[in-house]
């Protein structure tokens, strides 16, 4: 089954994130996504800079999951986790990280801890996140 | 040997006395990274920053097979608290024999501090729709950090300490 981002889910991830990239010691490699080109309903495609990218690199290059949460108070009111696969493309002094996502996960303490959601459809997960919360970030 | 600046160490405190949320990296032995927001953070000593195992899965099971491990400031960003503490964690157990050390820390010594830590520090300010009904403690991971670096805006990657 697909993924469809909800709405919500959409908004929160425009907010930034933090991507975490792993080298094959296994050591996380740890960036800020602070500005997002675009949220279709399976794929986030990042805009880094040069900087945040250096971060990456490197284990991105030999492994391609990515995982990320969002900054701010996004981490608080935005309780989920998303994972898939990267591919990079660098224009000019932006290099444009796509992730296809492959699995979502709740983060929100207590029972829901670590459900995962991406085998929900569209449907049930735009409901069960209803049930949950309905609040969307301020606008900057 | 990396020692914490007054300033890293007001940071890894719980947000509600003005510390910060914080996100745990870790990582499969296989290499799938995983990555998840926590609220109950501290420090001891110089070199180690502590983390309730309250609601841990994949984090759990990843420390078990991989101690390579990240702590990230989440929010807020942009505060001059833009760091990643990196450095080699284990998750304290009850259970662990007390004697059982992790770079010069004491399974007695983090326990006996930080055990009931939703009682020590109860979460107050957390929003009532985020806020759980009852934690169970597990034990603590503890994070032996061997690096800091930033990820302020424009100087993402460089190495702080």
């Amino acid at each position: 089954m697909g993924i469809v981002l909800t709405n919500r889910m959409r908004e929160w991830i425009k907010t930034g994130c933090l991507l975490n990239v792993t080298d094959k010691r296994g050591s996380p490699h740890v960036t800020i996504a602070r500005k997002i080109d675009s949220v279709s309903d399976d794929e986030v495609v990042f805009a880094l800079t040069k900087d945040e990218y250096s971060v990456i690199k490197d284990a991105l290059s030999k492994d391609s999951w990515v995982a990320f949460g969002i900054i701010g108070i996004g981490s608080i009111r935005f309780c989920y986790q998303f994972k898939g696969k990267g591919k990079v493309k660098e224009k000019g002094d932006t290099v444009y990280l796509t992730v296809k996502l492959l699995e979502i996960y709740c983060t929100k303490p207590g029972c829901y801890a670590g459900l995962r959601l991406d085998l929900k459809s569209p449907e049930e997960l735009e409901a069960w996140e209803k049930e949950l919360w309905t609040d969307s970030p301020k606008k900057k | 040997m990396v020692k914490l600046t007054p300033e890293m160490k007001e940071a890894l405190i719980v947000p509600g006395k003005g510390g910060s949320v914080i996100y745990l990296a870790t990582s499969s032995i296989d290499g799938k990274p995983n990555i998840a927001a926590m609220r109950y953070i501290a420090t001891m000593k110089d070199d180690k920053a502590l983390v309730a195992d309250m609601f841990l899965l994949k984090t759990k099971r990843n420390l078990k097979e991989n101690p390579e491990c990240s702590i990230i400031i989440g929010h807020p960003i942009d505060s001059g608290r833009d760091w990643v503490f990196k450095g080699k964690a284990v998750d304290i157990e009850y259970g662990f024999p007390p004697e059982f050390d992790w770079y010069g820390i004491t399974a007695k010594e983090v326990l006996d501090e930080w055990g009931d830590w939703h009682h020590k520090q109860p979460p107050d300010e957390v929003p009532p729709d985020v806020v759980y009904s009852h934690p169970a403690q597990r034990g603590v991971v503890v994070l032996h950090i061997e690096e800091v670096y930033s990820i302020e805006k424009g100087k993402v990657g460089e190495k702080i300490l």
